[in-house]
């Protein structure tokens, strides 16, 4: 795997974690705001 | 299916020097082989689906009679809980994983994984949730007995099992998220040259789109299962209604994960079956961009039907209309799938070995139980049927000869690429034939059970049931034992006994899993090949 390979795989993984950990936030929000 | 060929196939470099691969145990604890890694997702599911399995013949062996005879209803209920759990989390959902370990670098032509420290690392969370689910049968108080959605407020009152329970979803979650990123990221990033998104076999498309629902639903369980804990232990009142907080809507975050996991679950055996029917028809898939576009469809809609699971909570009549009709539109990507699958066959040149004959027995039962989906998903009938026998022949007939008969189509059409050794076609098809009699032996009176009344999850019922109950125990351990076949198949094959299989065992396979020898090289497509 070449360095660039390496490179544009770790971005595309950093932006599904952050799309996991936004979703997760997105439950316990509406989960904390329609609890209440 | 697109068909592929590679103009330049330098799978392994055609001398032993380049498949080194390591000895012993630190092969496979410290793993990243995507190969390895396949297979020991493949062996733990099974495993897994045999712990599960047994829990369910206990079930099946406490209901052969009206009455308590071997388990308090308090165990019969772990048992329940239990058996779901370990199949969905620990049997379904990994053995797929395993199945795109294999294939996906093949069929892409990639060298590996993107992630090969991450997918071991994916792996080894499995045994650890595993472990929690199964010793959580011996803490005070037993394992979950809420049913294996832990639904609040019984989840709130169990013990520390369900503790347990909650960190081994937490765990087994995980390992789902790395999968599904690992995934993502090697097949939108490692094709082949040549190999754009739209040639790419239709199991890889199936598992892309798994792979996107699980990002976006496993953080929704992650959180779910946390607020239950912070409930049980930090004072927090998400769903404790004694404290202000809603048990409903415990079901809406609960449901908005569980309805797409049925997809999550059944969407890989779509691409297996897809693969499978156009092999042993010599035919291309008929409309491959129709698959394609039905099961982004599919994905799409299964967000949007979560609480037809909650027609029993009370709802407005307005809601129960939307999720009544949102349900029933699944039914036309499917039916696009449905129809697909029987225009490849139309015309075509078949033959019936094993894999063909769980495609097709997939394609039957599959249907089957689709259709009991469409009457569950009408909002009146539901509420009749609702927490009854029907719903579990529903899903069964989804998961069981859905999920598992798309793996056996795809574990014998696999094999000889993974083993290098041709499995005894006789036995397949007798552990085929025996596994589809057994299994509607099993699971068809339990439809009549449920429409005469009969309610899910109690370990006693009223004596008229009795004789369909019978029956249905009946089958369940014919339906068992029937898997030892396969167990005994499998092995063989892997002690590398039975005929050698030549790189492509099927006469009208395509991809390019088949232009690496078999069995696979440890190292395939080190140079990417280029697809025409």
């Amino acid at each position: 795997m070449t360095p660039e390979q390496r490179r544009k795989n770790r971005n595309t993984a950093i932006a599904l974690v952050i799309l996991v950990i936004a979703v997760i936030a997105w439950t316990f929000w509406r989960g904390g705001s329609l609890g209440s | 299916m697109s068909s592929v060929t590679a103009d330049h196939v330098p799978a392994s470099h055609g001398h032993d020097d380049h498949d080194h691969k390591p000895q012993g145990w630190r092969r496979w604890l410290f793993a990243t082989n995507h190969k390895d890694i396949g297979t020991m997702y493949l062996i733990f599911s099974f495993c897994m689906l045999l712990e599960g399995g047994v829990l369910a013949l206990l079930l099946r062996t406490e209901l052969f009679s009206p009455g308590l005879q071997f388990f308090q209803p308090e165990l019969f209920n772990q048992f329940t809980t239990m058996h779901g759990l370990i199949m969905i989390f620990g049997a379904i959902m990994p053995a797929f994983v395993g199945f795109a370990n294999w294939m996906i670098p093949l069929q892409i032509g990639a060298s590996d994984m993107a992630f090969a420290r991450m997918n071991n690392f994916s792996f080894w969370l499995l045994p650890i949730g595993a472990i929690l689910f199964t010793v959580s049968f011996f803490v005070p108080g037993g394992a979950n007995a809420a049913g294996w959605t832990m639904y609040a407020p019984l989840s709130l009152q169990m013990g520390p099992g369900m503790d347990f329970n909650i960190f081994a979803v937490h765990i087994l979650g995980a390992s789902s998220i790395m999968g599904a990123i690992n995934i993502i990221v090697t097949v939108l990033n490692m094709r082949a040259p040549g190999m754009t998104l739209m040639k790419m076999p239709l199991f890889c498309w199936t598992w892309l789109i798994t792979a996107y629902l699980l990002l976006a639903i496993m953080p929704v369980l992650a959180a779910a299962v946390t607020m239950l804990l912070t409930d049980r232990h930090f004072g927090t009142a998400f769903f404790n209604a004694a404290a202000g907080g809603d048990p409903v809507l415990y079901q809406h975050v609960f449901w908005f994960f569980g309805h797409p996991e049925v997809y999550v679950m059944i969407l890989p055996a779509f691409g297996i079956v897809s693969a499978v029917v156009p092999a042993f028809s010599r035919k291309p898939l008929f409309g491959y961009a129709s698959m394609v576009y039905a099961t982004a469809a599919i994905a799409i809609l299964s967000f949007l039907v979560w609480a037809h699971h909650m027609f029993a909570t009370g709802m407005p009549v307005t809601g129960q209309l939307y999720f009544m009709y949102a349900t029933m539109l699944i039914s036309i990507p499917t039916g696009v799938k449905v129809f697909n699958w029987v225009a490849t066959m139309w015309r075509g040149s078949l033959t019936f070995e094993t894999p063909m004959l769980f495609a097709i027995g997939f394609i039957f039962v599959f249907t089957i139980g689709g259709f009991t989906g469409l009457i569950l998903a009408v909002a009146p009938i539901d509420i009749a049927v609702h927490d009854t026998y029907y719903v579990i022949a529903h899903f069964h007939y989804v998961m069981v000869a859905g999920s598992l008969f798309g793996m056996y189509a795809g574990a014998y059409y696999w094999l000889p690429k993974w083993t290098g050794r041709m499995y005894d076609e006789k036995l397949g098809k007798w552990h085929f034939w025996s596994s589809m009699i057994s299994f509607n032996i099993t699971f068809f009176p339990m439809h009549f059970l449920g429409l005469a009344g009969m309610p899910r999850r109690y370990a006693d019922y009223a004596a008229q049931f009795t004789d369909f109950n019978e029956i249905a125990t009946i089958g369940a351990f014919w339906f068992g034992l029937s898997q030892l076949i396969f167990l005994y198949l499998a092995l063989k094959a892997w002690n590398g006994r039975g005929e050698p299989a030549p790189a492509k065992p099927w006469e009208g396979a395509t991809g390019l899993e088949w232009s690496v020898p078999s069995p696979a090289p440890f190292h395939t497509f080190v140079t990417p090949p280029v697809v025409k």
